[in-house]
């Protein structure tokens, strides 16, 4: 299990220039007797340590392009290639690998576990992770914590934490396993202006760090924070 | 992997819908304590009735008037009184080959009075070898003679219930006691038993079985005849022995109009175990469905429970779990379960057995409690294996969840 679990992570060549590389993606999704059509030939380039935007109005076809990208979904046509290798051909085993160790997620209603400690929170990616060490994963976790300024709210539990607290939990979640992409779906959409700009800031620093971040978004303000900004109409990219 | 954080999530994860949860579990819980209680009542049944046969120790043979199969119950258990047996037929008996003891009952039930004081008592006629047959001692006076039997004596045995309910302070020997308003005097008072064929030995009167038959039965024949074999005595043997004699005596040429039945003691232990047994068997299968009920019971909490947490599984697939891992944790919900309810209910289900066996003691019956470790071990392993199978399919239902639809889930 854990030899296999280090194949398939150690598989992708972390130094390849271009993170991302999608050509002619589509994705169609059957419902009913219609067949939507939710992305149709999508071309795209992520260079590793940038972020990007995706804006677009509802039914564009944006949430679909995150869920491709966070292997969460497999395109209907198309390669979708990632560090240097082609991913389409993964098992949902495969992808769940994937998943856990290369990519943090980040939504905007949040999704901590209630009833579970901040702390636990922060730890849970590894409970999928063979061969994770407690102490060493507690360590990282604190580490994490103080970066998005919790350290004092440790063991409380999401109920009692304010919106942007909990975002910031997530946030440090979704880094736990130090992943090669961060993937934000509307991240400040729940969150007043203060807390917005709190978990922006995270973001940005983040980058500064070396991190590829994409965010999908509504707010053209935030759009501000990032190096470049995707367009998306009707499933496809309209200005990159 | 960080199991034991599974295991707390788990149980707070239970706790959170902990109502709900024992409801689901109560199924379970009645179902191993129904399974206990039935099967440790069901032993202590068996070893009383084998102990209540064997009492006397050895094997005794009794003979019934009217006739019946070996497998069937004698036609006095309907009620049916048959005067076919006689004191001249028990006097017979007595010379057959490997017998030991022959007495011949003649029973009823009377009021008995010393004075103002007086109880209802069984009264027996019998002959001085049932302290052979039945192996007991006088306490105080003398037992009955043949003399006695033969002179019609108004005399009596008492047994110490008997005897302290109506003078508890001084000895009853050499009182006149009056039973059915003819008096006798009492000769002895008899050690305390407890109870065998379950007939209390302690709550009776003895008298001469030919003053029985005339002065308080007021009949000719004798209501059945014990016979104890000598020790080592083939008692197949004797029996056919018995059976020949009573056919010339009563001038009976075939076998299958006999107006008797002989039986002994091990036959009639078998015949009680059978009842029992069968009677065991059907409560067993009645409480095993009360526990796959219990089964049920889980299998559509944890429908409901995997309906509601589409957004926790579909967060933790997209954070890396697998479908396998998403089955075990449902699974693992399921068994705990069960396995919870399963320690409940055989902890329920051993006091309440525990109880049972005190109150039936408390009405004089020397009632065992029994438990065997085996049995509760394996009413909670098939309570466990319930919980793991009617946990499949809604755990198979959440692994299979597609993450992006159970995220959207409100």
């Amino acid at each position: 299990m854990l030899l296999w679990f280090s194949a398939v992570k150690n598989n992708f060549d972390l130094m390849e220039e271009e993170l991302i590389k999608l050509e002619g993606v589509t994705k169609e999704y059957p419902q009913g007797e219609i067949i939507i059509q939710a992305l149709r030939g999508v071309d795209l380039t992520i260079k590793k340590g940038e972020f990007v935007a995706v804006m677009g109005p509802s039914g564009c076809g944006k949430s679909t392009l995150m869920h491709i990208l966070g292997f969460l979904a497999r395109p209907t046509a198309g390669r979708y290639i990632f560090a240097g290798r082609d991913s389409t051909t993964y098992s949902d085993d495969e992808l769940a690998v994937v998943r856990n160790s290369q990519i943090g997620f980040i939504f905007q209603a949040f999704n901590l576990l209630p009833r579970t400690s901040v702390l636990d929170n922060v730890i849970l990616p590894t409970n999928y992770t063979p061969g994770a060490n407690y102490e060493e994963v507690r360590v990282r976790a604190l580490q994490l914590l103080e970066t998005v300024n919790l350290t004092h709210r440790l063991n409380n539990y999401p109920n009692q934490l304010s919106g942007g607290e909990q975002q910031r939990v997530a946030v440090a979640r979704a880094l736990i396993n130090s992943p090669s992409l961060i993937l934000a779906d509307e991240p400040t959409g729940n969150l007043d202006s203060k807390a917005t700009e709190e978990i922006m800031d995270i973001l940005t620093a983040l980058q500064r760090q070396g991190n590829t971040l994409l965010m999908v978004t509504h707010e053209k303000y935030l759009s501000n924070y990032t190096d470049r900004v995707i367009q998306m109409q009707d499933g496809q990219v309209v200005s990159s | 992997m960080v199991w034991h954080r599974e295991i707390i999530y788990t149980i707070k994860s239970l706790w959170a819908m902990k109502s709900r949860a024992v409801l689901s579990m109560l199924g379970i819980v009645i179902g191993v304590m129904s399974v206990l209680v039935v099967a440790s009542v069901g032993l202590s049944a068996q070893d009383l009735i084998i102990s209540q046969v064997t009492s006397f120790g050895g094997d005794i043979i009794g003979i019934l008037p009217g006739k019946s199969e070996e497998n069937e119950p004698p036609p006095i258990a309907f009620g049916v009184v048959k005067a076919s047996l006689s004191l001249g037929d028990a006097e017979a008996l007595a010379e057959l080959p490997g017998v030991e003891a022959v007495v011949p009952f003649v029973t009823a039930t009377e009021r008995v009075t010393l004075g103002r004081k007086s109880t209802v008592t069984s009264v027996n006629g019998i002959n001085q070898q049932v302290q052979i047959l039945e192996d007991f001692k006088i306490t105080a006076g003398r037992f009955i003679s043949d003399k006695d039997v033969a002179r019609y004596a108004r005399v009596a045995v008492v047994g110490p219930t008997v005897a302290n309910s109506l003078s508890p302070q001084e000895s009853l020997v050499g009182q006149t006691i009056d039973i059915k308003n003819i008096r006798f005097t009492v000769i002895g008072v008899t050690e305390e038993r407890g109870s065998a064929f379950f007939q209390n030995q302690d709550d009776r009167v003895m008298i001469p079985v030919t003053t029985a038959q005339r002065l308080i039965a007021g009949i000719d024949h004798v209501n059945y005849i014990r016979v104890k074999a000598k020790e080592g005595a083939n008692t197949t043997l004797i029996k056919d022995d018995i059976a020949k004699l009573l056919r010339r005596r009563h001038h009976i040429q075939d076998a299958t109009k006999d107006d008797f039945s002989v039986r002994s003691t091990d036959q009639a232990a078998e015949t009680l175990g059978n009842v029992t047994g069968a009677m065991q068997g059907f409560l067993l299968i009645v409480t095993a469905i009360a526990l796959l009920v219990g089964g049920i019971n889980i299998m559509n909490i944890m429908f409901v429970s995997v309906r509601e947490r589409r957004r926790e599984i579909g967060l933790r697939k997209s954070l890396g779990a697998s479908n396998q891992r998403i089955l075990q944790q449902f699974l693992t919900e399921s068994a705990a379960m069960s396995l919870v309810g399963g320690l409940v209910g055989a902890i329920i289900g051993t006091g309440f057995s525990y109880v049972v066996s005190m109150v039936v003691r408390y009405y004089g019956y020397s009632w065992n409690y029994f438990m065997p470790v085996s049995y509760v071990i394996t009413a909670l392993l098939v309570a466990a294996v319930i919980g793991m199978v009617s946990g499949v399919s809604p755990a198979r239902s959440a692994s299979r969840l597609d993450p992006i639809v159970a995220l959207r889930e409100e």
